[in-house]
């Protein structure tokens, strides 16, 4: 066993990690110890990294103890770098969370800042190479076999690197790609090859924040911040003639953890009031906690807003079901149920039963069905069952129509029977499940219409004796 | 947006289905386990006729989706119903239909609202019946046959399926579909409650229409049914 992270008490009575437990134990009997848990340090890292984004929405991890904040133009918002770095470690600091912060134009100097250089270091693009000269090599994020070879040819300071000849030392590694991973590394730092960030979370297009001088600690607040972010963002996207399909209101308390609420729409909304009933309902689930302290609306999935008016024939004419009108009362619909709960049918190009139409969720457009293909000869029926379910039959002849099925426990005697309308699978589903079936409309003594089928014929070789299904009912 | 003034809708109410597939809340239910097809092709038909422009929302109960199966766009374009103009609304439990079919009721713009419900109480029907009578949207209630109990409803019905005159074109098939409907309670026409109906959906035309009884009656050998007479006489089928 051995330690794994020591604080900076731990570290002062000599406790690095690395060390063997037992010899942590006799420099510090009444040591404090944790087993580590890597997957918990991650995930909480990333929750860390959430609630960063009350700085910029472009935020990233940058290995297990490490996270990457992209500030680029934000910084003047927080009173410029030096008091928005400050800020940072005041509010870091309030909960107990040691940190060092590192500022530079590029991802990599600033990971060197941060791991080596004293706490909120600044460099600026001319200072950028002088700044990195001082800093040990293990800042530059290489690997560990790299820092031993560099450490063997006397290369300790990233400045020494900067100065050797670069053939020179790519003939010193044993493989190009070693070398160029060094090279790599320093070239990212300096800003001449470009690191591009990966954030958590796509930034949205659009996005508003709401700034609490005082952090907020009950639910109407929110309800009353929302009420004035759903205006600014709105104005925003009316600003560019569009609207968003995807909400997102997240709070960020002050014990940096975030919290969030999704809603979607139906088709874009540009709408604050419209906006305000899609939260309506889920507002509840946001806690305020120990207190709201910034409040954030983004919108994404932006497109282009349908023109409002319809024509004044269309109204009077009755000519078709007025798009808009159903996408809002959809959106309603959604946001008090929860979930994509509002489908469509479309029709697919099959003649295969089960496929030939989908269930899906509603996009604001309603399906052509002028254009479906006609599903066959016969009737199709009117209620389909998901899965067909299974029958037993009696029937006079083996290719005929039933006599007799026993659907549900209930004996059905079959008065009038049509078909059959034989179904033959497609060709390019695999052949073990491929089994035509003949489908008959039948009608029993109680005036009930069915529309069932027999899978496979005798002597089909396909599996065993054809079995019967009901799969549909006719109103 | 529609004229306040409905021409021809008083006139309407007085004849058959009375103000089924009109603005208001309509019950129907199943006369017995096995008739929720028949109920739907009831509704679909009667709401046809009705002919209110804009899309119809489907709201329906999980549960009664698994019993009876989910409804069918190339089904619903057999009957004359286009699919393209059917939202369906997946509701999980009662309460989550219940608020569905009310946030829809409110609405305007739409043809008609329908939900598959496995029961309800008088408060609900009464809710649901506020909410209509601003946007004068229909309403159908659908509910198995389990239904029983006091409703603020414009009228109820229970429906059965009925045996088909066969096909014109092959005997041996079943023909148009026909059903029989109970007029169990109605407010636009109260001395009719009580009264049984039989209906037959013409789907040339196609719209629903009364039969007298001896062209419902189906030619075949007819089994004993109740209430039904048992001459075999080979009638046509009238129409």
């Amino acid at each position: 066993m051995c330690v794994a992270a020591a604080d900076a008490a731990a570290r002062a009575r000599g406790i690095e990690p690395g060390l063997r437990f037992a010899d942590a134990r006799t420099r510090a009997p009444d040591l404090a110890a944790e087993p580590v848990d890597r997957d918990a340090d991650a995930k909480a890292l990333e929750r860390l990294a959430l609630w960063m984004e009350r700085w910029s929405p472009a935020v990233a991890l940058a290995g297990p103890d490490s996270i990457m904040i992209d500030t680029t133009g934000g910084a003047h918002l927080f009173g410029g770098e030096a008091a928005m770095l400050d800020d940072m470690a005041k509010r870091l600091g309030r909960s107990g969370l040691a940190c060092r912060l590192g500022l530079a134009p590029t991802p990599g100097a600033a990971w060197a800042l941060a791991h080596a250089a004293p706490d909120r270091t600044r460099l600026d693009e001319t200072g950028l190479k002088s700044g990195l000269a001082d800093l040990p090599m293990t800042a530059l994020r290489l690997s560990e076999d790299s820092l031993t070879l560099l450490r063997r040819f006397g290369l300790t300071r990233i400045g020494q690197l900067c100065e050797i000849d670069r053939k020179a030392l790519a003939r010193r590694f044993h493989s190009v790609s070693a070398a160029d991973a060094v090279l790599t590394r320093l070239d990212q730092a300096l800003g001449q090859r470009p690191e591009p960030l990966d954030p958590l979370r796509p930034p949205p297009d659009h996005s508003v924040r709401l700034p609490c001088p005082e952090p907020l600690l009950h639910p109407d607040g929110i309800r009353a911040g929302l009420e004035r972010l759903a205006p600014a963002l709105c104005e925003r996207l009316d600003a560019q003639g569009e609207g968003a399909r995807r909400f997102r209101l997240a709070i960020f308390r002050s014990d940096q953890s975030v919290a969030d609420i999704t809603v979607g729409a139906a088709r874009p909304v540009h709408d604050p009031a419209h906006l305000l009933t899609l939260f309506r309902d889920r507002l509840e689930a946001l806690d305020p906690g120990f207190g709201v302290e910034l409040m954030e609306l983004e919108a994404s999935r932006t497109g282009p807003v349908a023109p409002q008016a319809r024509s004044l024939d269309a109204v009077f004419a009755g000519d078709g079901p007025d798009a808009a009108d159903l996408a809002v009362l959809a959106d309603r619909i959604t946001a008090r149920l929860g979930g994509r709960v509002v489908k469509i049918l479309k029709p697919v190009q099959s003649h295969w039963p089960e496929r030939a139409e989908a269930l899906s969720a509603y996009e604001g457009e309603l399906p052509d069905w002028r254009s479906a293909p006609a599903p066959g000869p016969a009737p199709r029926p009117l209620r389909l069952f998901e899965h067909p379910e299974s029958l037993e039959v009696i029937a006079e002849i083996p290719d005929g129509p039933p006599m007799r099925f026993v659907w549900r426990r209930i004996v059905h005697r079959v008065r009038r029977a049509d078909g059959p309308e034989r179904i033959a699978p497609e060709w390019w589903r695999p052949a073990a499940t491929r089994r035509a079936r003949d489908y008959y409309r039948v009608e029993d003594e109680e005036g009930r219409r069915y529309w069932i089928f027999r899978e496979g014929l005798y002597g089909d070789g396909r599996g065993g004796p054809p079995a019967w299904f009901v799969h549909g009912l006719f109103p | 947006m529609k004229p306040d003034i409905q021409p021809g809708e008083a006139a309407a109410d007085c004849a058959f289905p009375y103000g089924l597939g009109g603005a208001g809340v309509h019950e129907l239910a199943e006369a017995g386990f096995g008739d929720f097809p028949a109920l739907t092709g009831f509704a679909l038909a009667a709401l046809r006729d009705a002919g209110r422009p804009g899309a119809c929302l489907w709201i329906r109960q999980a549960a009664l989706a698994r019993e009876h199966g989910r409804l069918s766009g190339r089904g619903l374009a057999a009957f004359g119903v286009d699919p393209g103009r059917v939202v369906l609304v997946e509701a999980k439990a009662r309460m989550e239909a219940l608020r569905a079919a009310e946030e829809a009721c409110r609405a305007t713009g739409l043809a008609a609202v329908v939900a598959e419900l496995d029961d309800m109480d008088f408060t609900a029907s009464r809710r649901l019946g506020l909410a209509c009578a601003a946007s004068r949207t229909p309403l159908v209630l659908m509910f198995p046959h389990t239904r029983s109990g006091a409703t603020a409803a414009q009228g109820r019905w229970r429906v059965t399926a009925r045996p088909a005159a066969p096909d014109r074109h092959d005997a041996r098939a079943p023909g148009r579909p026909a059903w029989r409907a109970l007029l169990e309670k109605s407010r636009l026409q109260p001395g009719l409650a009580g009264r049984s109906f039989d209906v037959e959906f013409d789907d040339e035309t196609p719209c629903l229409r009364l039969v007298s009884g001896l062209a419902a009656r189906p030619s075949a050998p007819q089994p004993r049914r109740v209430g039904g007479t048992t001459t075999g006489l080979p009638w046509r089928n009238a129409g």
